[in-house]
């Protein structure tokens, strides 16, 4: 091999290595990713390799508006697994990734039941690949060590407005209001993966794992609850939270970034409301 | 098999250290080695679909003996002619079927009989790579057949020696793995006499992985990043974006379609330096071009000269006046914009850079210069952005081969306001595109600028500590994994 050649290689390990350890010193990382398929991977990294998770989210990209930042703000351990396009039953088959499991496992209500679609397909194959298996060992692979994507948290973080941590209003009642609120649940045709979600569900609770499900407000119209539910998730006794109806009540503002997805102040509240629901209820 | 695969990395580590640690000092090194590189081009061939492998092999076999025939003298005129046409009907029948079956029915075919015969017709596989080879192959055909032996001569004593070793160059040429399923298109006068034994210490390390690390770069940091933004150039997701997000995105994917190519192209001859083989450069800093006839000089280099010497001299090229000049230009575009693709947009693509040519060459020849002259000056800069702008705005025949889907394009384009960018379009556009810009910055002179600066050792020095930082991003940047957008031709 000749002069030239060698110089590139070591140059090559020069540049990890030095990434590497600025990366580990100054604690920079990714929190956004510039595509859907890196803000899953980096999820999905974060869950598996990160310290065990205490209260998991599972959903779609609705709730990955809820960032794991904002629950610290209030002192609480979540881990977010929601997928850019995915489903719950992504995130649930994840979670058998990790042999320590969460405590609580908390699941979006609002794609509870959907199909997988390709999303879910493509970020599933990559948690099989050979690439995701070495970022285990090697922190500089991992999607939280991208360039890219650390330069545009840096730039996300400095355009969004970045609010000083929001004091919920008071609930008029603190006995009972923001825990469990029954909903109207009616029969409905279910498919495989309805029956995969329902069983993974049972799954969770008889190992022992608190599992409820959340509502998070969407800015268009909302599927109609009751036709996509099943009489089987009322008979689950899962504790719910509509965050659409506390929010409401609580005259929280509801903003969207595209008439879809929380905006940052709305979903930092949502984030609140249902760190505050966990600590009233659902956490040891 | 993909390049950017690890099982292709797999690959490289059996082969590599067989190739020149085993067979290199081996008694009968040349043969042994060229068998090995057979064998690994059809696992690479095959890998997914190992019945494409019958394809393959029968074209193999149809163009070997076809050239074995051409070459050897003594047959009649009759007889080579005869061998000439049965090797073009079953290599352009093969692309007919595989490739155009459904494109010549609907076209050919009234509604009524189409209808049922179209179910079957979409279920025909499009084999990875049949338009290279097939190319390739042909190439080889008639050039035994014109009589245009110079650089054929390995291959003509083979003839007189041994047959087999004959066949085994033949197979080694169409199939090496390197260019086989996206090129760059060989001609058989430029490899054929490079094959013979390779020795470790001649290999060109630098070159190779310089090569090898730009055409990675160029793919999976670029090309797949920008192909996450360039997705939205789609129907109906075109549909409800600015003035602005739209040229955006069509610039984005001028970008990543060069990249895409580019970087294949570059990977291929960072592979075939590896193994001791010069394949010849595919591009040459196209978005430079101050015309589209300086465009097709440097995109795509080996299928512009195919089509040239195999179909444009053939026709008679520029020696048979100005009018039939243009209408062989015309042809020659046509016909290779349908070879990029089994729908008349790829066609309508090739014939409008047929009459930009045609254009082109109809105002060079009244200002009494026929050739094209490149200019530094402001006039060039200007002529360069035209030209880039006008190729851009025909790639979007190969985004948006449905035609509604096109003219939904310009409507959005035409009606919709100027308005902003979203950021992670901006972001992924820009983080995609400066480093094609500076690609081509560096092809139309910086490197001279720099060595010029810092004098040649340290200008080299500093070329090595960009590369190395290409092979850091490859490493810890890449988009989401996809295939070359020249598979799917």
């Amino acid at each position: 091999m000749n002069r030239g050649a060698f110089q590139i290689i070591v140059l090559t390990l020069v540049f990890a290595v030095v990434y590497s350890v600025g990366l580990q010193l100054t604690g920079i990382r990714a929190w956004f990713c510039e595509t859907n398929y890196h803000a899953n991977l980096l999820e999905v990294e974060d869950y598996l390799y990160g310290p065990p998770p205490k209260v998991v989210l599972i959903g779609s990209s609705l709730t990955m508006t809820l960032l794991p930042r904002y629950f610290a703000e209030v002192d609480a351990d979540v881990r977010n697994l929601a997928m850019a396009g995915g489903k719950p039953i992504t995130g649930l088959r994840l979670l058998e990734n990790r042999p320590d499991r969460p405590t609580v496992v908390l699941i979006e209500f609002n794609t509870l039941l959907d199909e997988p679609g390709p999303n879910d397909r493509e970020i599933l194959a990559a948690t099989e690949g050979f690439t995701f298996w070495l970022a285990r060992w090697l922190p500089p692979l991992r999607t939280s060590a991208r360039p890219t994507s650390i330069l545009y948290t840096f730039i996300k973080l400095r355009k969004d407005a970045i609010l000083k941590p929001s004091v919920l209003p008071p609930a008029s009642d603190a006995s009972g209001e923001n825990t469990v609120s029954a909903t109207n649940i009616t029969e409905g045709t279910l498919n495989p993966t309805a029956i995969e979600v329902l069983d993974r569900i049972r799954q969770l609770k008889a190992a022992g794992i608190t599992v409820g499900v959340y509502r998070l407000p969407v800015g268009v119209a909302d599927k109609n609850i009751a036709s996509t539910l099943h009489v089987s998730v009322q008979e689950l006794e899962l504790p719910f939270l509509d965050l659409k109806t506390e929010m409401t009540r609580r005259m929280v503002p509801i903003n969207y970034t595209d008439n879809l997805h929380l905006r940052v102040e709305s979903a930092r509240a949502a984030a609140h409301m249902l760190a505050e629901w966990i600590k009233n209820g659902m956490v040891d | 098999m993909l390049f950017n695969s690890w099982v292709f990395v797999a690959l490289m580590l059996v082969v590599l250290p067989l190739y020149y640690g085993v067979l290199s000092s081996w008694r009968h090194a040349a043969s042994g080695q060229m068998q090995l590189l057979i064998l690994a081009s059809l696992v690479f061939y095959g890998y997914h679909l190992p019945w494409l492998l019958l394809l393959f092999g029968t074209s193999l076999l149809v163009n070997g003996r076809a050239a074995e025939i051409l070459l050897q003298p003594g047959h009649s005129p009759r007889r080579r002619w005869a061998v000439l046409m049965s090797a073009l009907g079953v290599n352009l029948g093969a692309l007919a079927f595989f490739k155009y079956a459904t494109l010549l029915a609907r076209t050919i075919l009234p509604e009524a009989l189409f209808r049922p015969l179209a179910p079957w017709l979409a279920n025909i596989p499009l084999p990875v790579g049949i338009s290279f080879y097939t190319f390739q192959g042909l190439a080889l055909v008639v050039d035994a057949y014109r009589g245009r032996t110079e650089g054929l001569e390995s291959l003509q004593a083979d003839l007189n020696s041994s047959r087999w070793r004959f066949h085994a160059k033949v197979w080694m040429f169409i199939a090496f793995f390197p260019q086989l399923v996206a090129g760059p298109i060989l001609r058989a006068h430029d490899f054929v006499n490079q094959i013979g034994r390779k020795v470790l210490a001649n290999v060109d390390w630098e070159d190779a992985l310089r090569k090898l690390i730009t055409g990675y770069f160029l793919k999976m940091v670029v090309a797949d990043n920008l192909k996450d933004v360039t997705a939205a150039l789609t129907f109906p997701h075109f549909e409800q974006l600015s003035k602005m997000s739209l040229l955006a995105l069509l610039y984005g994917f001028s970008f990543q379609i060069f990249a895409d190519f580019a970087g294949y192209s570059l990977i291929a001859m960072g592979l075939a330096r590896l193994f001791g083989y010069r394949l010849i450069v595919n591009f040459n800093f196209p978005y430079l071009a101050q015309s589209v006839t300086e465009f097709w000089r440097r995109w795509h280099i080996s299928l512009s000269t195919f089509l040239r010497d195999y179909l444009y001299i053939p026709l008679g090229g520029n020696r048979h006046g100005e009018l039939r000049t243009y209408w062989n230009l015309f042809v020659v575009m046509f016909l290779g914009g349908l070879w990029h693709g089994a729908a008349w947009g790829f066609a309508i693509w090739g014939t409008a850079h047929g009459v930009l040519l045609a254009v082109e060459r109809f105002w060079s020849t009244w200002r009494g210069r026929l050739r094209a002259q490149r200019s530094a000056s402001l006039g060039g800069l200007i002529r360069t952005c035209i030209t880039f702008n006008v190729v851009s705005a025909l790639w979007l025949l190969f985004k948006l081969s449905d035609f509604q889907h096109l003219r939904a394009f310009v409507q959005a384009f035409v009606n919709n306001g100027w308005g902003g960018i979203p950021p992670r379009f901006a972001f992924l556009l820009i983080f995609g595109s400066v480093p094609v810009v500076v690609y081509h910055l560096w092809g139309a002179g910086l490197r001279q600028v720099l060595r010029q600066r810092v004098g040649p050792s340290q200008s080299a020095l500093l070329e090595r500590v960009v590369v190395a930082f290409l092979a850091f991003l490859i490493i810890v940047n890449a988009g989401t994994p996809g295939a070359f957008i020249y598979f799917q031709f």
